[in-house]
């Protein structure tokens, strides 16, 4: 760290990147023309408000038209079935927002400012409220006369998401601080550069080389699967910040369909072309290198949790989860681990409140794995089981988790033998 | 000084200086003012070792208080609120033991990390997660009934002063306070004692593979407020993981590198008074709708070290780096990065006055230590104040500290101070806009510099012990 930051920089021209002002507020509530009776969340109302960091000090090369919002102490408020002046029932919870807005020129609206949640995305949490990001969205920019590049992207939009209203109200305004300030700071430049050097290191330059190559395409045929995650409300007072004291829920995830194509590939260099057969033989005996594969498996999640207040809250919908293929890691690589993860989405959230993927898993995000030999790779047909469990207290919450998928793979194509191709110095 | 905390400070405000602005609490945390010897990023000079040991953690801390009479709140104003705070930690965390030799006898020092370093999906918080839901019924005519309910980062560094070998461990010393939110609401040395406080070997700590338990529960009742704590907090350290390579002088360390650092006794003097009101727009959830009141900071801090510095590559003139530091005239200073910085220790208090309708609450409390950060730009030396205290509204309601809640900075000519020392004022506040509160802060600080020391140092980022 010292040697990074002690390197003088070279003098680049960092530009003061715009500076944000102003507040973003996501606001929520259940609307009965979108079915918040049946969803149990008419009585639903939250919001998120984000007051983006000062970003005075970043600066960014090459120049670009991007805002950034982040706020590391927003907080999301939900007020939840029952309550009354006197008797609140407020789910509360910290919910630290991270995206950038773009400022683009479009043909038919003009100058518009569009949402990208780069590392974490405005949501509602583990309260009640909209399923997904509400960072996707997109409002009118303005121009702001001037020297100083400058825009308003003030604004209120309303749009339906699930069994509510979101309203998002922006009184955002950004400007970009005047004059550009040279990177020179003397040591390492300035600290929020989104400026990037060059990846080539010199002498690093390919050449031509043998190289031992099995690549495999299996057809997945027969997935199914249930991951579940049955919780409560813990001990008063640890309930009490998402008002979950009395709350008990079951989230169910249905895996039913996916993708129908897994490749696996695995290569080393090497001096001597190699045989299909021979290829075969290494990539069963954990001589070559095994990338990575994965398939997108289509869920369909159901939630079912009880308000403390004795109503319930219901959601059910579609989305996807990956099953993803890796080597483990050893100096053969003679296992192959199918892990069920949770990206690309949380498949613990819905309309309703509960506990999310990382309350369920902690720093994983595999709901259920399987271990299979790499001598297995090959077979016309291989059938694998995966599962996993565990029980977790996490914030408001407490619970277990169970996973199963059991799914069935026929090989519809295996190449194997040697290729020529670029090797970089040192690959093997 | 040692070199050890004058590398430290330097890199620690070159870092600083980079986030604008730079005094914010949240920096000001990470620089631990109150370490025995102020470390940061790398380990510094002369680290011999540095060990990680992964933690896990289960558990919560919970706080349920009230207004009570006995210990004065009808005085303070806080005999309507009551409350639940809930203070989660991270599920993993990391303790840091750094070890390294002073003045020929080897020290440590020891900090449990719980900022989150390691990869983990979901939105990234620094430190655990403090929840704070709280009521505010008063009696009579006093105001309306309201609730704040909030959420903040909290906790995300705790000290573990080392003695004989020994680290002890305790919530107490957690930083940011796991008790401050914008609600009212008890202070963290309010309950101090009632946290456990667990001594844990240094060897045990590197051989890993423990549990240390900070569980415990007792009443309190103190400055106005009583309740009721308890902790199931838990901790299962793992394996260590130590890197002996740190400061050893290593070949793959740049070199050619000089140091110019001078040195002031400084102190600071003066107040910052911080206006506040509710935001109309964010106000109600927090209960601080026509809320109005006042922050003041009153400091009358002790002498201390103040240094400023830079380093640069060795061939380039010795008179560049002067120059830029304002002690020469005749160098050429582009390009070079001045910085510094000043922990502020001594006599300081906050003084809290805030008002909703008939009713004021209004507290005070010792302000802790704070920190100066100082920069160099185009020939004017900034200097930008931020006190350690997060929560400054302490037991009354109000907003937290954050990075873009400016607080006090002033200029002055480099070469008007830099030579012979002199007096800067931070007369300059700033724009105050958090959840549910709007306001500004005026300030009248006055930092006062002795004559100069100046030293050089080449080699300065290779050797452990440069010079």
């Amino acid at each position: 760290m010292v040697a990074c930051c002690a390197v003088p920089a070279a003098a680049l021209a960092d530009t003061p990147t715009l500076n944000p002002s102003g507040t973003l507020t996501f606001s929520w509530r259940g609307d009965p023309a979108r079915g918040c009776q049946a969803a149990g969340v008419c009585a639903v109302s939250g919001s998120l408000e984000v007051i983006p960091d000062d970003q005075s000090g970043s600066s960014e090369t090459p120049k670009s038209r991007d805002i950034r919002i982040e706020d590391d102490n927003a907080v999301v408020r939900v007020t939840d079935p029952g309550s009354t002046p006197t008797q609140p029932h407020i789910c509360t919870q910290l919910e630290p927002v991270g995206m950038v807005l773009t400022v683009v020129r479009t043909h038919s609206d003009g100058l518009r400012a569009t949402g990208l949640p780069f590392s974490s995305a405005p949501s509602s949490g583990d309260c009640a409220g909209p399923v997904g990001s509400l960072g996707a969205f997109s409002v009118p920019a303005r121009r702001l006369p001037g020297p100083t590049e400058a825009y308003d992207l003030a604004n209120t939009q309303s749009f339906g998401s699930g069994p509510y209203t979101v309203t998002i109200k922006s009184t955002i305004r950004a400007r970009r601080p005047a004059g550009s300030r040279p990177g020179g700071f003397g040591l390492g430049g300035s600290g929020s550069s989104s400026s990037s050097s060059s990846g080539v290191v010199s002498g690093s330059k390919p050449h031509k080389g043998l190289v031992e190559l099995v690549s495999m395409q299996y057809r997945l045929t027969g997935v199914s699967g249930t991951v579940t995650a049955t919780f409560a409300g813990r001990p008063d007072p640890f309930c009490a910040p998402l008002d979950a004291c009395g709350a008990s829920g079951v989230v169910t995830d249905v895996i039913s369909g996916s993708e129908d194509q897994l490749e696996l590939i695995a290569q080393r260099v090497v001096k001597r072309r190699v045989s299909r057969r021979g290829g075969l033989a290494d990539l069963r005996s954990g001589r070559l290198q095994l990338f990575a594969g994965g398939v997108l498996l289509a869920d369909r999640l159901s939630a079912n949790v009880g308000w403390p207040v004795g109503l319930a809250c219901t959601d059910a919908l579609r989305q996807h989860n990956a099953l993803d293929v890796d080597a483990i890691e050893s100096r053969r690589h003679t296992s192959l681990l199918f892990g069920l993860d949770t990206q690309p989405e949380d498949p613990f959230r819905s309309a309703c409140p509960g506990p999310a993927a990382t309350d369920v898993l902690g720093s994983s995000t595999t709901l259920a794995r399987a271990v299979m030999p790499v001598s297995e790779l090959g077979r016309k047909s291989l059938r694998i089981v995966a599962s996993g469990h565990g029980r977790f207290v996490m914030g408001s919450y407490a619970g277990s988790r169970s996973g199963s998928l059991s799914f069935e793979m026929r090989l519809v194509r295996l190449q194997a033998g040697t290729k020529v191709e670029d090797v970089f110095p040192g690959e093997s | 000084m040692s070199r050890r905390p004058l590398i430290a400070m330097l890199i620690a405000a070159v870092l600083a200086a980079w986030g604008a602005p730079a005094a914010s609490a949240g920096a000001l945390n990470q620089l631990r003012p109150d370490a025995s010897s102020p470390t940061f990023v790398g380990g510094g000079s002369g680290t011999d070792s540095f060990t990680e040991i992964p933690v896990r953690l289960h558990g919560a801390l919970a706080v349920q208080f009230h207004g009570d009479q006995a210990t004065g709140c009808a005085a303070r104003g806080l005999c309507g609120f009551s409350g639940t705070v809930i203070w989660q930690p991270p599920s993993t965390g990391t303790i840091a033991v750094d070890t390294f030799r002073d003045r020929g006898r080897t020290e440590y020092d020891v900090s449990l990390n719980l900022s989150g370093g390691e990869f983990t999906i979901g939105p990234p918080v620094d430190g655990g997660t403090t929840t704070a839901d709280v009521r505010f019924a008063p009696n009579g005519s006093a105001g309306s009934a309201s609730i704040c309910t909030d959420a903040t980062a909290t906790g995300a560094d705790i000290e573990m002063p080392v003695r004989f070998r020994a680290a002890s461990l305790s919530l107490a010393a957690a930083s940011p306070s796991l008790l401050g939110t914008r609600c009212a609401g008890p202070l963290q040395s309010d309950i101090a004692s009632l946290l456990v406080r667990r001594v844990v070997d240094v060897a045990t700590l590197s051989h890993g593979q423990a549990g240390v338990s900070l569980a415990s529960s007792g009443d309190f009742a103190v400055h106005g407020l009583a309740g009721t704590v308890t902790s199931t907090i838990q901790l299962r350290i793992g394996s260590p993981r130590t890197d002996r390579s740190l400061g050893g002088g290593s070949s793959s360390q740049p070199s050619g590198f000089r140091e110019v650092a001078v040195s002031y006794r400084a102190h600071l003097d003066g107040r910052v008074l911080t206006y506040i009101h509710g935001d109309p727009l964010s106000c109600a959830p927090l209960g601080s709708c026509g809320a109005n009141g006042t922050l003041t900071l009153r400091e009358h801090s002790m002498p201390g070290m103040l240094v400023l510095g830079t380093i640069t590559r060795k061939r380039r003139p010795l008179r560049d780096a002067l120059t830029a530091l304002g002690l020469r005239k005749d160098g050429d200073p582009r390009g070079i990065l001045v910085s510094g910085i000043f922990f502020v220790r001594g006599p300081a208090t906050y003084a809290v006055d805030v008002t909703q309708g008939a009713a004021t609450c209004m507290d005070t409390a010792p302000a802790g230590p704070g920190a100066l950060f100082l920069r160099v730009m185009q020939g004017r030396l900034d200097a930008q104040f931020g006190s350690a205290q997060d929560a400054p509204h302490l037991r009354c309601p109000g907003p937290i500290a954050a990075g873009a809640n400016g607080f006090a900075s002033g200029l002055a000519p480099i070469g008007s101070v830099a030579p012979h020392g002199g007096t800067i004022h931070l007369r300059t506040g700033g724009k105050l806009e958090d959840d549910g509160y709007a306001g500004r802060s005026a300030a009248d600080l006055t930092l006062t510099l002795s004559r100069p020391k100046v030293q050089v140092t080449t080699d300065a980022l290779r050797s452990p012990n440069p010079g």
